[in-house]
């Protein structure tokens, strides 16, 4: 099918309509702008931090072990006496690393699995029934004995999060593709002759985008709530490197007598959990209201 | 009704055939070997004596064979043989139900109870400073991890305020039981009531809007709490009662980690122990109890549906 070009004030109009839209996403929705301060804040100050400090993380200080937090140290110094905000903020590259890569895949998959199992009717039965199989064991229990039966290593830990995550994904996909399927465009699309993936990923897959955005958000912080889950518990990622969950795990062998150990990586687990789900919050208002109370 | 309920049953009795088969598979086609995890992880072990011991475990049947026995024994509730303890994973489990199902039961409750007059509150002051307070606290909820609230709480409660034990468990007498599971049932329940409190806000919102509330109900001179407990309420029951379905997932998944944080002797914190050391029967035993208990939640879920609306059984 031949491309269709657009006249130069068509394109115009697009664009200032899309300026306009951002513009009301970021600023008329005080959710999503106080969650974008919030992500921003941390996942900068996680990758630029570290830089910006002469203190070596690998350092050890045998006199600093375990002081709480004073004004040399913000958040205090940990039990090899290393400083608590350098060592969060490498954790939190790290968790965010993994909950990340874990958002891009299971998106990917799910989309792919949500918008082609209603597209060729025939499959949509038993795909679905597989997803429902394997929504049936609670997901974090799922992920806990994945990890158990692959073994803890960071590559596990995404594979287990990413297959436990994307049949829920995939559902939220498919009933926005199901509603789509049945329009009048897709109809035409097919008398025009244009193959399946065009048809999929060409007509169906913008229809759907509002509800993987904001589906996305939140499995983003599901993510990390997730990773920091089997990391805590000692399945996730293994310990010389530090992540939000085991720092909390080995904080909690010192909890009565060093409390900010576990207090500030779970502060700054939560403040990118909250960030995340407000800013999905604000998201599904503006994109797409009928979404509101799904989560 | 009736031809509707065996239907829900019988699909969620092949859920969880299906499940019993994908367990299966997750121990035999990941590269775990449990007769390499019973020999120890030296290599001191030949070739010959694992050989030996997979033979002995039926190990190097045919996979058919391995999982049609495993199904048989799994339906009659013959879970296998903890390789540690050498005790049957069903008794283990039956062993450390109380712990669990106390927790579980005692979180649902007080997430309800605090879920269903929050959400009320805020969907009838909507905009209000209420509404907006409740609402920031229901979302922290689902942001704060369980396990981690669960430490705060045992800092300032336990550690500095000295009201409850640190952690542990007990069930001599009641009072006992209740010091034991006073924190942990917060930490849980918070999330579970945060989530339903948001969706009683919206899906309450939605009936009040409708005419047989905003206009029939009222018009009729029907007073405010009326309206709103006895004619919104019930109508806006049904997401209501699917996302308490739904949390039910959530809700057991966050009772692992609580538990092993509070050292509660449950089944979460056998998971996690058999995790650690590769105990591959007792990892399959609890992921089918859970799944079975998670199946069994969502099948009630839904034939209250058909109890409370009769309309749900046409489709």
């Amino acid at each position: 099918m031949g491309r269709y070009r657009l006249s130069d004030r068509e394109r115009a109009r697009r664009r200032s309509e899309n300026r306009r839209f951002f513009r009301k996403l970021f600023f008329r929705n005080y959710l999503v702008t106080a969650g974008t301060v919030m992500i921003l804040t941390i996942t900068l100050a996680s990758i630029l931090g570290p830089y910006f400090s002469d203190v070596n993380p690998n350092r050890l200080l045998w006199r600093e072990r375990n002081k709480p937090p004073s004004r040399e140290h913000l958040l205090g110094t940990d039990t090899y006496g290393r400083d608590m905000l350098i060592v969060v903020l490498y954790a939190g590259r790290n968790s965010l690393t993994v909950a990340g890569i874990v958002t891009l895949i299971t998106v990917a998959a799910a989309t792919v699995i949500g918008i082609s199992s209603p597209w060729f009717r025939s499959i949509d039965n038993v795909v679905m029934r597989i997803m429902d199989v394997m929504m049936s064991i609670p997901s974090m229990i799922l992920a806990i004995a994945l990890v158990g039966f692959l073994g803890a290593s960071r590559t596990n830990v995404v594979i287990a999060i990413v297959l436990t995550q994307i049949p829920r994904f995939a559902r939220v996909v498919r009933s926005s593709a199901i509603t789509t399927r049945e329009m009048t465009y897709i109809e035409a699309a097919q008398a025009l002759g244009a193959s399946h993936p065009r048809i999929m990923f060409r007509h169906i897959l913008p229809s759907c985008f509002a509800a993987i955005m904001v589906q996305a958000t939140f499995l983003f912080a599901h993510a990390i709530l997730v990773e920091a889950s089997l990391s805590f518990i000692g399945v996730g990622t293994p310990p010389p490197i530090p992540s939000w969950g085991n720092l909390m795990s080995e904080g909690r062998n010192y909890v009565s007598s060093g409390w900010w150990l576990t207090v500030m990586p779970g502060i700054a687990l939560s403040m990118s959990v909250l960030g995340l789900n407000i800013f999905g919050d604000g998201l599904r208002d503006t994109l797409d209201p009928r979404l509101r109370g799904v989560q | 009704m009736i031809s509707y309920v065996t239907r829900r049953m019988l699909s969620a009795a092949v859920v969880l055939l299906l499940d019993i088969v994908l367990v299966f598979f997750l121990l035999h086609l990941t590269p775990g070997d449990p007769a390499a995890a019973m020999l120890g992880i030296d290599q001191t072990a030949s070739k010959e004596q694992l050989n030996k011991l997979r033979d002995a475990m039926g190990l190097n049947r045919p996979l058919r064979d391995q999982l049609f026995e495993y199904l048989g024994k799994a339906v009659r509730g013959d879970l296998g043989v903890s390789f540690l303890s050498g005790q049957s994973v069903t008794r283990m489990m039956a062993r450390r139900l109380p712990v669990t199902l106390s927790l579980a039961a005692t979180a649902m409750v007080l997430g309800l109870l605090i879920a269903i007059p929050a959400g009320v509150i805020s969907a009838v002051r909507r905009g209000s400073l209420w509404d907006q307070g409740l609402m920031l606290f229901a979302i922290f909820g689902v942001s704060i991890p369980d396990y981690w609230l669960g430490i705060m709480l045992v800092l300032v409660f336990s550690v500095s305020l000295r009201l409850f034990p640190v952690v542990g468990f007990s069930l001599a007498s009641f009072t006992d039981w209740a010091r034991y599971i006073v924190l942990p049932t917060i930490a849980i329940g918070m999330r579970s009531s945060a989530l339903v409190a948001r969706m009683t806000r919206s899906s309450l919102l939605e009936t009040l809007g409708q005419d047989f509330v905003a206009l029939t109900a009222r018009a009729k001179g029907i007073r405010e709490w009326r309206v709103v407990l006895l004619h919104a309420l019930p109508n806006a029951a049904f997401p209501i009662i699917t996302v308490v379905g739904m949390g039910i997932a959530y809700l057991l998944g966050g009772i692992v980690v609580v538990e092993m944080v509070f050292a509660l002797p449950g089944i979460g914190w056998l998971l996690i122990n058999a995790v650690q050391t590769r105990d591959y029967q007792v990892i399959q035993g609890v992921l089918l109890f859970m799944a079975a208990v998670n199946v069994t939640a969502n099948l009630l879920v839904d034939l209250s549906y058909a109890l409370i609306d009769k309309r749900v059984r046409y489709d």
